[in-house]
Formats: C-alpha cells, structure tokens, sequence
C-alpha cells in the first residue's frame, strides 16, 4: 500500500473525516436523498478530488461541509469530523467561527459568488475582519497583501475594481484570495476552473497547488473533469447517485478502475494518446433521489450485471468494499464481492 | 458622469417640448371652446370674436403655440390688442377663467401637493420596506403570510375607497382628527409641524395603504431572490453573521428595484394626487388640475400637464444617477 507523501510515522487524527454522511431536502414531490451514506478520510495537506455527474451529490457534500444547510429545511445526519471535531451538531452560530476561518470555500462562478456592489478588495479585507480584530485599514492591507499572493499585478491598485472589471481568471484569483485569506486549514474548491478556458484553467491549478503547499492546508477539488484530477489529486472519490462508489488513490483510479462507473466515466474522457476513436458516453441517466432503488444505483445503467449471480444488482444495494490483492481498493460493486471479500479497514 | 447629465438634460428639453405640443394641439381638438364660456350668458357672434380675440385663440394654431412657449424664456404680453397686460417671466399665460398668472396659480398650489406627497412618500416607504423586508425573512411562516395576505387586501382598495372610509372612522364617527383644511399648507405656519401633522395623516394613510402594499410585494420579491443568489452563499460561507449577511449583502442587491420604484412614484406624485386631493378637498396641484380641465382652462391645464412631465422626467434622471451609485456596473466612465 502506497503511504501519504508526509509518511509520517504517528498517525495524528485525519483533518477531515467523514463517515456515513446523508443530506435529503424535503420538497413538494418527496424527499430528494441528495447524499446517501458519503464516506471520505482526508489526511493533512492532502488533496482529494470529489468526481461525478451533475446530481451525484458533490456540490451538496462540499455545502453540507459548510455547513450551509443548517437552518433550511435540509436533514443532515453523519459525521463530519473536522480536525476531530464533529461539524453536524453544531448550531449555524457556532459554525461561523469555522467558516472562513477553518474551512473555506472557492465557488465555480466567481462572477455571481462575488457581490456585484462592492470592490473586490474591500471583501476580502471583509472576509479578514469576520475573523480577525483589525481595524479597517490593517484588513486592507492584508487584502492587497493577499491580492498580490495570487497573482493579481498592482494588488493596491486592483484593491478597488469591482468584480466586473476583473477578467475570468482574475477573478477566480481574487476568490481564492478571498478563501485564503484566513489560512484556513481546509479549502474546498467546488468547480474552481469549469467557467474558465483552458490556459487559465491551468494557470489557477497551479496556482491552488503553490498556495496549498505554502499553507499546509487540505483541499476537496470538487469536479466533474478527471483531468483537473490526475493533475493535482492524491486522492479520488468518485460520486453517484449521492454515494461514494470507489475510493482510490490517483494512480489506482486511472490504473484500476473498479466500478463500471468509474470505468465509463474514463473510457468518457478524451485522450489525445493514440488515434482518435469515437467517444463512449454512458447510456441512460442518473437515478431519481426522491425513489431510490433497492439494488444498486448503477444497475440500470451497468453493462455488467449480468455477470453477477441471483441478480443481486437489481436487489441488494452493494456496500462500499475493498477487493483482494494488494493493489485493492474500496469501491461499491458487487463484482468486487464474487472477489475474497475484506471490509475496508479504517 | 457630466456628459451622461448633459445628454440627459438634452433628451428631456426635447420630451418636454413634444409634451407640451401634444397636450396643446389636444386641447385644440377638443371640444372645449374657452371663448363662448369667457362671454357669459347674453352672448352675441360678435362678443363671442372678441373673447376670441382677447383670449389670442383668433391666431393660427401654431403662433398660438409658439407665442405661449415664448413665456418660458421670457414675459411677454397677453390679452386683447390696446388691453394687453405684462405676464412676468416665467409666463405660464393667464387663467381663462380667472386672468390670474398661472404662476401664481401653480405656486399657491405646490405647497399642498408637497404636503401630500412628503408624507405619503415617507410613510409608504418605511411601511413597505420594512414590512417587505420582513416577509422575506420569515418566508412561508406566519408573519410573511400574515403581511403578504395584508398587502394583497392593500393593493386591491383603491384610494377613494380608503379615503372615504378613513374619513367616515376617524372623521365622521370617532372624530379624533380633523377634516383636511385648506388654511394649512406647510409645517412652517401658524399651525406648526403638529397641527400640519394631523391635518395630513388621513391623505397620507390613503395614499400609504395602496402603495406600501405594492412596495411590501416588490421588496419582498426582490429580497427573496437576492437570498438566492451566488453572493449570499459567499457571504455565508465568510462567517458572517446573519444581520450582516441580511442587510450589508443582501439589501443593497435587493433594494435597488425598489430604488427605481420610488424615484418614479414621486415624480409622479409630485404632479398631483388627483383622487386623494379631490376627496380631502386639498386644493394641490391634482385638484387645480380637475377643475381647469373641466372648466376648458388651457393655460392651467398646459402648465400643470408639463410641469408634472417636468417631473417625471427629472425622477427619470434622477433614479438613472442613483443607479449608478448604488450598481457600479452601470456606471458611466
């Protein structure tokens, strides 16, 4: 098994652990089950990736770790460990002194995530001043100080453009300038580079990775583009219908992928390597959240259930499982259990 | 920022000359014909011209219109030839049924309107907004529908209807404030900011309920989808505390609908409340209105058509200006 890159030798509690995490939202048609048993261990400087579809849920699990369901209508039960900590009791009172400060998040949209109204510098100096007894002018420093940090030219300049004068990547910069600016000690980045084209998708990657390595902070890359992945993830958690269907270190994922999903999500992806075949998307579509099935979520969509006996796809929803062998890992499948079956160790 | 006034001074010269050259060429089509109700009663063809004449209808339409336009740059004279009289600047012509200066006419009336529409602005807009801003945070509990069900009955009473009823309660039966009286017209006289008060509040909460109960909808409207937005989010996810997040994120994105609203709705109310004026008998500009358009005045009528255009316009730049202090995107560099 490959060690984390600190190889530490004591094993210090996990900056983010979360076990068995469900977020439903009460709705006019039923109960939408957005999230459905999330598991995910993220060790200190380590950066997961949260991988699926549109409704698989990782947009809902990177708010829920936010906090930003508490006082909605949204049920949320689990445990969301921060630092040892459980986050899902907390009151939304209590949860603002870990927003922002503890956790941070970066948002897809950098335009609409910024108040139209006022001049960029002036919210990250008030992201500062949540969390920090400054005065106005000491939080204006450190924002032009930290404007500076993520690349913008003229940070004491730019401080007083409004977000609409800022061009795309810029204004992602500001935005991770506006997360970061607390030090906190887990970034999550939901969708950080979709909105942008692909050189400054890069630019900010690399961006997010000198910054991470600076602060020690944790990062959740939150996204649907395995490439975003394989550049900057340790590990990877791979979402469906609200659950975590496998759990794999990058190289694992790309060299052994277990869950057909994961396995139709890559052979989705483009490959400039070899010649230039049609695409394989996957047939069908996501299950609804508001009627679960019993059998596994994927069934319908699975070329492979058929190699499963008593058609136990259809009837019996598989448990998070890892495989044999050494080069093993966790995934949700019952291929994995026709396989000498171990539970994942924790 | 100077160039877009420039522009927009400009533009409203313009709309008011064309204003004022429908509301003339109108009154020409109308029915109304000043001159024979000038003569009175024993009225011959001939006393009929002179009215005619003395009342300068007798010229071409256009010169009636060019010579009338002239009085806004300077006075010039009205009245019959060897009978005129100086209409000082800025002619406004002279009553038909008076031979009053309209200036004087429209200034005697002002202070009433204002009177009106001060308070009315006032109360409306705390009412509204606050009520609005309130619904939107207790969306879907008691006291929003408690306040929507409220402003639904608001919109639907129409003002004479909630005049007379104020007038018929606290007038007639309980008789706990005065009927509005004409000798008070501004909170500086005799009366005193107090009795101004009293003698006000009925037209105020007439012209209130009808237009808080619109401003509760739009504020609330607009406040429920500012919480919806990308940037609230952000603000939550800062640490911010809830006050913060409500009014420092969330109102000025939300407010400035409303913003726009009130600009307009006082340009408007500035040029008369003609029901709320006639049914308190406040002799404003409304009430001054009805009566020249009914007795076929066209000098009065004229002067108050565009002077409440020249309102509304000025609103019209006035609320542009504001936007672009409140909304940077919109501002003119």
């Amino acid at each position: 098994m490959a060690t984390t890159p600190q190889g530490s030798t004591s094993t210090p509690a996990p900056m983010l652990d979360i076990r068995d995490l469900r977020v439903s939202f009460p709705t006019d048609d039923g109960v939408v089950h957005a999230v459905n048993g999330m598991d995910l261990t993220l060790a200190r400087g380590e950066t997961v990736g949260i991988v699926g579809e549109s409704g698989s849920g990782k947009t809902v699990t990177s708010q829920a770790l936010m906090g930003l369901f508490k006082d909605t209508s949204a049920t949320v039960t689990g445990e969301i460990r921060l630092d040892g900590e459980d986050l899902v009791p907390l009151t939304e009172a209590q949860m603002r002194a870990y927003r922002g400060k503890k956790i941070a998040m970066i948002f897809q949209d950098p335009l609409s995530a910024m108040h139209p109204f006022y001049p960029v510098g002036a919210q990250i100096a008030e992201a500062y001043r949540v969390h920090n007894k400054v005065s106005k002018k000491a939080a204006a420093a450190v924002a032009v100080d930290m404007l500076g940090r993520v690349g913008i030219p003229d940070p004491a300049r730019r401080y007083s453009s409004y977000p609409h004068e800022f061009s795309g990547g810029m204004r992602q910069r500001a935005m991770i300038a506006m997360a970061l600016v607390c030090e906190p000690e887990l970034l999550i980045a939901d969708e950080p580079t979709t909105a942008l084209d692909v050189t400054v998708q890069a630019q900010i990657l690399d961006l997010l990775g000198e910054l991470q390595s600076e602060t020690g902070a944790s990062v959740i890359m939150v996204t649907h583009d395995l490439g975003v992945v394989a550049e900057v993830c340790h590990q990877v958690v791979v979402m469906y219908g609200g659950e975590c269907v496998e759990q794999a270190t990058v190289a694992d994922i790309f060299r052994d992928p277990r869950h057909p999903y994961t396995q139709g999500l890559l052979a989705s992806m483009p490959s400039l390597a070899g010649k230039s075949e049609r695409l394989a998307p996957i047939p069908g579509f996501p299950p609804s959240l508001l009627a679960l099935p019993d059998g596994c979520l994927f069934a319908d969509r699975c070329p492979q259930t058929h190699l499963v006996p008593d058609q136990a796809c259809t009837t019996t929803r598989p448990t998070l499982t890892g495989g044999a062998g050494s080069a093993s890992h966790p995934s949700r499948c019952h291929l994995t259990l026709t396989e000498p079956v171990r539970e994942v160790a924790r | 920022m100077t160039g877009f006034l420039m522009r927009r001074f400009a533009a409203m010269i313009a709309l008011l000359l064309v204003i004022s050259f429908v509301t003339f060429s109108l009154f020409q089509l109308g029915p109304a014909d000043p001159a024979s109700a000038a003569c009175g009663q024993e009225c011959t063809p001939a006393r009929v011209a002179e009215a005619r004449v003395a009342l300068g209808m007798d010229k071409p339409f256009l010169s009636q219109y060019v010579s009338y336009m002239s009085g806004l740059l300077d006075s010039r004279l009205v009245g019959a030839p060897g009978a005129q009289t100086v209409c000082e600047w800025p002619c406004l012509g002279k009553s038909f049924q008076t031979n009053e200066d309209v200036t004087a006419i429209i200034e005697r009336a002002l202070p009433y309107t204002l009177s009106v529409a001060s308070g009315a602005i006032v109360l409306w807009t705390v009412v509204g907004v606050g009520l609005g801003l309130l619904a939107a945070l207790r969306k879907d509990k008691f006291t929003d529908k408690l306040i929507v069900g409220a402003a639904s009955v608001g919109v639907s009473l129409p003002i004479p209807v909630t005049g007379l009823l104020l007038l018929l309660v606290f007038v007639s039966t309980f008789d706990v404030l005065p009927f509005t009286t004409n000798e008070i017209s501004s909170p500086f006289g005799e009366a005193g900011p107090g009795g101004w008060f009293l003698n006000y509040l009925l037209p105020w909460v007439a012209l209130a309920v009808l237009f808080s109960a619109q401003y509760i909808r739009v504020t609330r409207g607009n406040m429920l989808e500012t919480f919806g937005e990308d940037f609230m989010r952000t603000a939550r996810s800062k640490g911010l505390s809830r006050p913060g997040i409500v009014f420092k994120h969330g109102a000025r994105a939300g407010i400035t609908p409303v913003v726009t609203m009130l600009g307009l709705d006082i340009g408007l109310l500035l040029g008369g409340a003609v029901l709320t004026e006639q049914i308190f008998s406040v002799p404003g500009i409304g009430f001054t209105a009805v009566r020249a358009a009914q007795a076929g005045d066209l000098p009065v009528t004229m002067a108050i058509t565009m002077m409440a255009a020249f309102f509304i316009i000025v609103a019209n730049v006035v609320v542009d200006a504001a936007y672009a202090v409140i909304d940077p995107r919109v501002r003119v560099s």
